[in-house]
């Protein structure tokens, strides 16, 4: 059995601790890199990435990108506008152009 | 369009025309492929997007939460309540063929304190507000989960999308017409030399005609 993580200022995320998701903390980037390394080494195959520290995904999907595990994604937050960019960077990669646009 | 230098043989041609039917073949296979994996991607996409939002305003009500909680509790209060989980959420990790492409599939096994016997803090000092907090995220999360799952998906497909799509555009664009190419330029040289032999069989017939009618004239 995997582990289910979130990386982000431990302030913001630790109601997800009462729910069963193992938390790192990591206050910019370069921790957040750290803590998905953390992470990854401690069995977790989906990673949460609060939106404070959201450069690392960018990161993640480069070192991570082609393995099936794990799943880094941007934790879904109100503030987090790049999370929806980033599946429109896909549809862009994969067509050429964000066809789903107006869905 | 370069043409591949070989030797202008019967037996170059025939090897090129067998390279040529295998392209074409790996062409059409490999668009199919591709318009394929565009309609999975798509419909993954779409239902990562639905999912993304919905979430979103679910998890909006949770920050809200537990940030109210969080300036009417103590804060050490607080990360005593909620430090020592009385679970941890595991997901089974399971994978997918889509068209060659190995994909996860994520299923949450434990979603919420109540399948382990209730929250792992006394309510007695805490704020309500955790409570609603905890009992949200707890309910969202196999959407989170799934989310998860769907991302990575899309995530993959879109990488093997880029990657079938180029090998379809250098078979179409590249190899197919070199092979064309270079097919035309060897017909064209044998039959070239094809032409070039019968005019010097003309040639030595009428020679030997010639000659067997001026040894006739003598």
């Amino acid at each position: 059995m995997a582990k289910t993580a979130v990386v982000g200022r431990s302030d913001k995320i630790l109601c997800f601790l009462a729910s069963g998701f193992r938390i790192y903390d990591a206050g910019d980037a370069e921790e957040a890199k750290e803590a998905v390394k953390r992470a990854r080494a401690d069995g977790c195959d989906v990673i949460f990435v609060s939106p404070e520290v959201g450069e690392a995904i960018e990161w993640a999907d480069k070192k991570y990108g082609e393995a099936v595990t794990p799943a880094v994604i941007p934790l879904p937050l109100p503030s987090g506008e790049d999370a929806m960019k980033r599946l429109t960077s896909f549809v862009e990669r994969a067509v050429g152009a964000d066809i789903l646009a107006n869905d | 369009m370069a043409v591949i230098r070989v030797n202008p043989t019967r037996m170059e041609l025939k090897k090129l025309k067998n390279k040529l039917n295998t392209a074409r073949r790996g062409h059409k296979l490999l668009k199919n492929k591709c318009d394929e994996l565009m309609k999975q991607f798509l419909d993954v996409v779409r239902e990562a997007k639905v999912l993304r939002r919905k979430l979103e305003s679910s998890l909006r009500g949770v920050v809200e939460e537990f940030e109210y909680a969080a300036a009417e509790t103590d804060p050490r209060v607080m990360t005593e309540a909620l430090l020592l989980p009385g679970f941890e959420g595991e997901v089974k990790t399971t994978t997918r063929n889509i068209m060659s492409v190995i994909v996860p599939e994520f299923h949450p096994t434990a979603t919420g304190p109540e399948s382990r016997g209730g929250a792992s803090y006394g309510y007695a000092f805490t704020s309500p507000s955790i409570d609603a907090a905890v009992n949200e995220i707890c309910g969202a999360t196999e959407d989170l989960i799934r989310l998860a799952s769907l991302e990575k998906e899309s995530q993959l497909l879109c990488a093997e999308i880029e990657k079938t799509r180029r090998r379809v555009n250098a078979l179409e664009y590249i190899l197919i017409p070199q092979y064309v190419e270079t097919i035309k330029s060897i017909t064209m040289k044998l039959d070239e030399n094809e032409r070039s032999n019968l005019t010097r069989l003309m040639k030595v017939k009428d020679m030997m005609l010639e000659g067997k009618r001026a040894g006739e004239q003598k």
